[in-house]
């Protein structure tokens, strides 16, 4: 998947999420949920971004330990 | 603001003014509070509570209340339970008025069907005097019956238990007739006076046995105060002798006096009796069996029943008093054999009797009472609705000729058509001569109230924004962020997969059942998890999220995104057997790309586990620190452009932005960088101090061998160098941007005003004049108030017109200067609370885990493998989703508080606080 394709997928929740707002919700009041659910997916991607990127090129590497 | 969004902004609210014709009032504040969407305003402030108009009805309505209170204790007592719901057929004819409201109030719903009352306020008003005083004399009957029930109850105890004491004595007494014959001749002076007491002379030939000690088996009960008496005959005796030299007089000397007592207190009394007497009585106790009300307080306990012997006048005044001392009933207990019989049947006749009378009594007054609980409810209800009614309309200033009365109060813009129809059908309906006026006026210089309309998932969230403090009017409302932002800051910190899916449990279990739930009794610490339901179901859904990326159920890693992307060092000679570089160098990644979703599951247990894991948090608590305070100022912007404030988006919203960009926004951008870049070595601590220490020289030129660069891995880009320069010069400027132009701009402004103010002024009034002259007597009485308000917030400069403080103004921004700029570096390191809290909770349940359950597993036991289970299990439940979930919340709740709504939050505002009936339904908490 890679970083972008999983930036990709965020991007598909997101707007399945706009269309099932927009599918339920009522029309021209919406406008909350739809910033609460960009909100959230932001959140969601951002903290997955983060911790992605850090593993790309680890500096430490994992040393087992020899009792396991 | 083209698109008007939910809870955004607070609503528009506007002043609204009706002229009620007199005869209207009540019906139209009563049909409003059904509405619950207008405040009144309170125009008689300088008056007392005495001198309002209506003071009178609202003292009627209070005097009700207590009469209801009144009602419900003595429900209470006698343990009937009132009815909550009200007008489910059997309630009556008029449960449907207040049931239909409650119904149509959800939504600005209005009632108009007044005249459907069965019962007014006056019957209603008869109707409780007449109930208490039948109720309360009821109950002083019962109260009467149950006294003299109790009283007989013992006094039948009494006589049984201590004619026991002289029936025991007398046989006793009888079997030693025969064996003491000749000890009896010996002691012809003390058998003189058996003649003489009291007692009877059985029971006096026991006292005597003992007194002398002649070795003849005691009773049972003299052994029990055995010590008592043998200690202190010799006393005993003299005072029986000087009894004895006192002939006759000597008869009213000796005697007894029976009753009950508390069986706790039987060891004082006991002590105390002595004490007081010096030992000159004899005491003689028996237990009841069971329990025995107290006939004053009606109080189920264990009592004893007594007999104190004792001799002489003044120590029987000692002892009465000494009973009454230890609240000891005491009873009379004839002497005579017969007369005892007499009045033992005399006394179960009388209890038979009494019983009866008192079971009647009990169920007449318990009917009585259960009439009245099914409608007490709804009693209280239209009790507390007309209190209300009477309340705001004492804030309503009356006209002179006392024809009309005037009320002024806030109501949301989007609302006031439905208030002014339901003030014309609650006119139409009270069929007043004249109609009602309903207007809005100008509130020019007073701050409107704020009011968000909230759902059952919003509310809680805007509860935690205000209990920080009520926005402004028309300010940015945090909420809307914090809906997400909270319980997702909370996840960073919970995060752990199986913890977040037994909450998601807990919290899902809590939304599908809360019917169920909220109307069941429940104690306070659960009633606060219970309001905050929703808000712990998003903070459940983010924990397993964020445990997922954590890649951390109950500590144990998961491997849902497939195996891990590390493997034996190629390298390595051993790698396809032992691998014996993994214990020393490490493992190493397959190809370049990381774990696809989450933390890869091989750092668990390892010992590089926690340098990576700290590093990776810290970073990520910066990161996502950085990006919520940007928001928040942004936030802050959006406030200044609804106001037109340019000023204060050049001078406070940019230099902001540019130096919390510059210094954290930079890092963020170094740590994203040193990230993406392989092999990247860079130390960013250095490079962030030495862009301070030696602006421009990012490599340290100079300093390494032979005047190269000392540390070329701190390059991280071309043209790093000067963007650092770039960066410190925008940081420094930034500071004295905020701090002096906007305070000089004002009071250059203010000049402005001031000077041609004598010739604009008229023209100012001249805009909204014709709405002021209906108010302008209002708007007089309230100009003092209103400049108040100007002058307490300190950049409200907007009015301009009070007086303008040069000095207040530069030093309220020097403190705002001075805040965001020191704020800017311990906020963000506040943000690493988020790597403290995850941390903590990574290894606790890591240590939980290893410890309680791997070690039980390990001993191979069932039963250390069940201890181990159930530790651990309450360690997870009670330590972890306890202690650990408020602690993470209370950790976000100060990251919105402190760290994000300070960038922009006002919070100085009032709150909008509408006449409704809703919450004015059944008994008010403190009395149920």
């Amino acid at each position: 998947m890679g970083f972008w394709g999983t930036t990709f997928a965020f991007c598909v929740l997101e707007g399945a999420c706009a269309v099932y707002i927009n599918a339920t919700g009522i029309r021209g009041a919406n406008h909350l949920k739809h910033l609460l659910s960009v909100t959230a997916v932001t959140c969601m991607w951002m903290m997955w971004a983060i911790i992605y990127m850090a593993q790309m090129y680890p500096l430490v590497q994992p040393v087992r330990n020899k009792g396991e | 603001m083209a698109i008007e969004m939910d809870l955004f902004r607070s609503e528009e609210m506007e002043l609204v003014q009706l002229i009620i014709p007199a005869e209207a009032a009540h019906d139209t504040v009563q049909t409003l509070g059904s509405v619950g969407l207008v405040a009144f305003r309170d125009l008689n402030k300088d008056k007392s509570a005495f001198q309002k108009t209506y003071a009178n009805q609202v003292k009627r309505c209070d005097e009700m209340l207590r009469k209801l209170r009144f009602f419900t204790e003595h429900m209470n007592k006698a343990g009937i339970t009132i009815r909550k719901e009200i007008g489910d057929g059997s309630g009556g004819g008029y449960g449907g008025r207040f049931n239909s409201n409650e119904e149509e109030t959800d939504g600005y719903g209005r009632e108009n069907n007044n005249n459907n009352r069965v019962i007014s306020i006056d019957e209603l008003e008869h109707t409780l005097d007449v109930l208490s005083e039948e109720v309360s004399q009821l109950s002083a009957n019962t109260e009467k019956l149950r006294r003299s029930h109790g009283e007989l109850v013992e006094l039948q105890l009494v006589l049984e238990k201590a004619g026991g004491f002289f029936e025991e004595a007398r046989s006793d007494a009888n079997r030693h007739q025969d064996e003491e014959d000749s000890l009896r001749m010996m002691r012809r002076e003390n058998a003189r006076q058996d003649e003489e007491s009291l007692l009877s002379s059985s029971f006096r030939s026991e006292i005597d046995d003992e007194g002398l000690g002649n070795g003849g088996s005691p009773s049972r009960m003299t052994r029990r105060t055995g010590s008592f008496i043998d200690q202190n005959h010799p006393d005993h005796d003299v005072e029986r002798n000087d009894a004895s030299m006192g002939g006759v007089a000597a008869s009213a000397r000796l005697g007894f006096i029976t009753g009950t007592i508390n069986t706790e207190k039987v060891h004082a009394f006991e002590r105390v009796l002595f004490r007081a007497t010096r030992g000159n009585v004899f005491l003689k106790l028996a237990n009841i069996d069971g329990h025995v009300e107290e006939p004053t307080t009606g109080e189920k306990t264990f009592k004893t029943v007594y007999v104190v012997f004792f001799a002489g006048e003044r120590a029987r005044n000692k002892i009465v008093k000494i009973c009454e001392g230890f609240n000891a009933n005491r009873y009379p207990f004839p002497e005579d054999f017969t007369r005892q019989r007499q009045m033992n049947a005399e006394c179960s006749g009388r209890l038979v009797e009494l019983r009866s009378t008192l079971e009647a009594s009990i169920r007449h007054r318990d009917r009585t009472l259960s009439k009245v609980a099914k409608d007490l409810w709804f009693w209280f209800t239209l009790v507390r609705r007309e209190k209300a009614t009477y309340h705001a309309m004492n804030m309503f200033s009356i006209d002179v000729t006392r024809k009309c009365l005037v009320a002024e109060g806030w109501c949301p813009t989007s609302a006031k058509s439905r208030v002014s129809e339901a003030v014309v059908i609650a006119n139409r309906n009270s069929s007043a001569s004249v109609g009602t006026i309903f207007a809005s006026i100008s509130h020019k210089g007073q701050t409107p109230p704020t009011y968000y309309r909230t759902t059952k998932w919003t509310n809680v969230f805007q509860q935690i924004v205000e209990a920080y403090g009520v926005a402004r009017y028309r300010e940015v409302n945090p909420t809307v962020m914090t809906i997400v932002t909270f319980p997702f800051l909370f996840a960073v910190m919970f995060g752990d997969f199986g913890h977040g899916i037994i909450m998601l449990a807990f919290a899902i279990y809590m939304v599908l059942k809360e019917r169920q739930i909220s109307e069941k009794p429940m104690g306070e610490i659960f009633s606060m998890v219970f309001h905050a339901r929703y808000c712990i179901l998003v903070m459940a859904a983010f924990s397993v999220y964020t445990g997922v990326l954590y890649n951390e159920c109950f500590s144990v890693p998961m491997k849902i995104f497939g195996a891990s992307k590390y493997v034996c060092d190629p390298i390595d000679p051993t790698k396809d057997t032992t691998c014996d570089s993994q214990y020393t160098t490490g493992l190493v990644s397959r190809d370049d790309s990381a774990y696809p979703f989450g933390v890869d599951p091989v750092w668990h247990g390892t010992r590089s586990e926690l340098p990576f894991l700290n590093s990776l948090k810290m970073k990520m608590s910066i990161l996502l620190g950085v990006t919520q305070m940007m928001v928040g100022i942004f936030m802050s912007l959006l406030n200044q452009l609804k106001d037109g404030d340019w000023l204060s988006v050049y001078c406070e919203f940019i230099p902001q932005v540019v130096f919390l960009g510059g210094l954290f926004g930079y890092l963020s951008f170094l740590i994203v960088l040193k990230w993406i870049t392989p092999g990247c070595t860079a130390d960013l601590y250095h490079v962030m101090i030495y862009m301070f220490l030696a602006p421009g020289n990012v490599d340290c030129m100079g300093e390494g061998p032979g005047g190269s660069a000392g540390c070329p891995e701190n390059k991280m880009f071309p043209g790093q160098g000067g963007l650092q320069l770039l960066i410190l010069f925008g940081c420094f400027v930034a500071v004295p941007v905020m701090l002096f132009p906007k305070p000089i701009i004002l009071k250059r402004r203010h000049e402005q005003k001031n000077r041609g103010g004598t010739y604009v002024r008229l023209d100012e009034n001249d805009g909204d004049g014709m709405q002021q002259l209906n108010s302008s007597e209002e708007l007089r009485s309230l100009g003092g108030n209103s400049s108040n308000n100007n002058n307490s917030s300190g950049d409200d400069h907007g009015h301009g017109d009070g007086e303008f403080d040069f000095g207040d103004v530069l030093v309220h921004q020097m403190i705002h200067t001075i805040e965001f700029v020191l704020g800017a570096i311990s906020n963000t390191a506040s943000y690493l609370r988020l790597w403290a809290l995850s941390l903590a909770h990574a290894q606790l349940s890591a240590v939980f885990w290893d410890r309680c359950l791997m070690a039980a597993v390990e001993s191979g036991s069932i039963v250390a493998i069940v201890i181990g289970f159930g530790v651990w299990l309450g360690a997870t439940l009670g330590v972890l989703l306890g202690m650990e979930s408020l602690s993470a919340f209370l950790h976000a709740l100060r990251l919105h508080w402190v760290e994000y709504q300070n960038k922009f939050y006002k919070g100085d505002g009032i709150k909008f606080t509408p006449l409704e009936f809703t919450s004015l339904t059944g008994m008010p908490e403190e009395a149920s």
